[in-house]
């Protein structure tokens, strides 16, 4: 069963991303996005990514150390994109956070069991087509009926899997990869960076607030 | 916890979830999804195998009857490269063997390419070596970058197709491995594109193969592969041929938790047992040995066999009186020599035989067996990392009292 769709999903991923990345450089350099940055920096990314390096282009060089973007991943990247060029916000924050969480939690089993649990092959189970195709609908089931839209993103993972469209058999592949795994993780490390940060404000702040008046003025 | 690139844009709406209807569309379409899944996946294949395939129809010569029979002949030709290793041989259905190795300037280089030979049947020498896989010609096969290319092996499957798995590299070294496919119709001739798979869940890193394969009678090939990074370890891969010379499915399953224990090799036992042994990379050097009750499904604990192994691959061959042939490095260190050893035990006892080979600082290594239709024994391995050594004897020459006291090597 070979992949269908990998070299398009890989080309447009790493374009998007790619992309992204420039312009949320930009925002951060406080360059305005107006419609010509943009089209400016996806001509540049175009560019960079055909660039042959060593005989492949760019996108085919990433494509050989990670040829199976999950599709909550590739979901990201998508909502990403539309969200900065047609201002629809796809995705709302509670979304972000169970994309963000699944990634972290579901690499760090995947990824990391068997140094804990060396006899547990979670990965093998990818390959039994009942156990992940129910586990991932049970997932997708749970995730819609309390309205997130992570489930939707499962459900892409589930029609992927239907039709073989990534280069691997497993059906772990197509809800988690390295890359997501990471960025995942990522965003968890900051965001517990920001609440230490504003732990220890609050920590700071509460012996002046919680001064006692003189005694003096109880009377 | 939104996105930084969520962070960059305009400030979003707030958590609002989906609306109940849009709910209950996407549930339905989950449904739909899963169904679709469902009917286009294979779930027959996640079983034991009942049985082993039946041996092709063997020619019952008077082999065992027979006067030895010794002949050694070299695979590639002396220069061919700088350096050769890892080599494999299989029976053609036709009778002709084929062989492959890798060679180049040295291992790991850019410069190695995956060669194979012939023997013609009748034919004393080895054709000249064909180059079947490079570097260049595996990026463009398989559309990414390859560093180098490693280990192959190759083998017939019960349809007559010859299947070649081989190992390449994109990042990092041996351990950075992933294994392609490539299959003939025409007995070794022409080879399809290579076409890759996929085992292991982080980058799809660290899968090697050495030895040769089991094939089951649900039509299945069970061949015995490892994984390097971070620790080592025995793993099957169960591939499934599709028409045409295809991958239909396939999936891998871990054979020991046991670190250390690399390239195992494979030998059906009577009825559905089977006997894995394993190379040893612990400091303890033994060769360890492992069963199976249910067709190489599941396997015991790996035990020490009684014999040292220096880190290094056997090879091993159920011989037609039911004891096992073992092709070693009998020593707990160095690979400066090649013994033949046979268990009339299912592999729980050795008695040495031959001394094929024994030169210090020289190296022999990576031994391959296979036994043709007429029940002669050909083993290929490293001659001194330079060439490619090809024996071929009969049962009578092995069990001669001659053989083991005058051992072949000088």
């Amino acid at each position: 069963m070979k992949s269908i769709f990998d070299p398009v999903f890989f080309g447009f991923v790493c374009a998007a991303m790619l992309w992204l990345t420039a312009l949320w450089f930009a925002a951060r350099c406080r360059l305005k996005a107006c419609n010509w940055v943009k089209a400016g920096f996806g001509i540049m990314t175009g560019l960079i990514l055909f660039l042959p390096i060593g005989g492949l282009p760019v996108w085919s060089w990433a494509f050989s150390f990670c040829p199976n973007p999950s599709l909550p991943l590739l979901g990201a990247v998508c909502a990403a994109l539309w969200q900065r060029l047609c201002g629809i916000a796809v995705f709302k924050p509670a979304d972000w956070s169970a994309i963000w969480c699944f990634g972290g939690v579901g690499g760090t089993a995947l990824y990391l069991h068997p140094i804990l649990l060396p006899s547990l092959d979670l990965y093998y189970w990818g390959w039994h087509p009942d156990v992940a195709i129910g586990s991932i609908t049970v997932a997708a089931l749970v995730v819609l009926a309390f309205g997130n839209r992570l489930g939707v993103l499962f459900v892409a993972a589930l029609l992927a899997y239907g039709l073989g469209a990534l280069e691997s058999h497993n059906s772990w592949d197509y809800v988690i990869d390295p890359l997501y795994w990471l960025v995942s993780l990522g965003f968890g490390v900051a965001r517990g960076f920001r609440r230490l940060n504003s732990w220890r404000r609050r920590l700071s702040l509460a012996p002046a607030l919680g001064t006692p008046l003189p005694a003096a003025s109880v009377n | 916890m939104p996105s930084p690139l969520h962070d960059a844009l305009p400030p979003a709406a707030t958590s609002k979830p989906l609306p109940l209807a849009h709910r209950a569309v996407l549930i339905a379409l989950t449904l739909g999804a899963a169904l679709l899944a469902s009917t286009n996946h294979i779930s027959g294949s996640d079983v034991a195998p009942d049985e082993m395939a039946a041996s092709p129809a063997r020619i019952i010569s008077a082999t065992e009857t027979a006067s030895p029979q010794f002949r050694q002949s070299w695979v590639n030709p002396r220069g061919h490269t700088t350096a050769a290793h890892s080599s494999a041989i299989c029976v053609l259905p036709g009778g002709d063997l084929l062989s492959v190795w890798y060679g180049g300037t040295r291992e790991g280089a850019a410069d190695v390419a995956i060669f194979t030979a012939r023997l013609r049947t009748g034919s004393p020498t080895w054709d000249s070596p064909r180059r079947v896989v490079d570097r260049g010609t595996a990026e463009a096969e398989l559309g990414r970058s390859v560093k180098k290319v490693g280990n192959a092996v190759i083998f017939p499957d019960r349809s007559g197709l010859i299947w070649m798995v081989y190992v390449s590299v994109s990042m990092g070294g041996w351990s950075g491995s992933a294994l392609n496919v490539k299959t003939s119709r025409d007995e070794g001739h022409t080879w399809t594109a290579s076409e890759r798979l996929t085992l292991n869940p982080f980058l799809n890193v660290s899968s090697l193969v050495r030895n040769k394969p089991i094939l089951t009678g649900d039509g299945r090939i069970g061949l015995p592969v490892y994984h390097e990074f971070a620790w080592k370890f025995p793993q099957m891969l169960w591939l499934t041929p599709g028409p045409g010379g295809t991958v239909l499915d396939y999936r891998i399953r871990n054979l020991s938790t046991q670190a250390g224990l690399i390239q195992p090799t494979l030998v059906p036992l009577d009825d559905d047992r089977m006997l894995m042994m394993l190379r040893d990379g612990n400091p303890e050097r033994r060769l360890q040995t492992a069963y199976s009750d249910d067709n190489g499904w599941t396997w015991s604990n790996p035990q020490d066999c009684g014999l040292p192994n220096p880190d290094s691959a056997v090879d091993a061959l159920r011989l037609r009186d039911g004891r096992i042939l073992l092709v070693h490095n009998h020593a707990a260190s160095g690979r400066e020599n090649l013994r033949l050893s046979v268990s009339s035990d299912d592999g729980r006892t050795w008695q040495p035989r031959a001394m094929i080979e024994s030169t210090a600082k020289k190296e022999y290594s990576y031994p391959y067996l296979v036994e043709d239709q007429q029940g002669l024994i050909h083993l290929t391995y490293t001659w001194h990392r330079e060439r490619i050594k090809h024996l071929e004897f009969n049962l009578a020459w092995l069990n001669a009292p001659a053989t083991l006291a005058e051992s072949l090597a000088q």
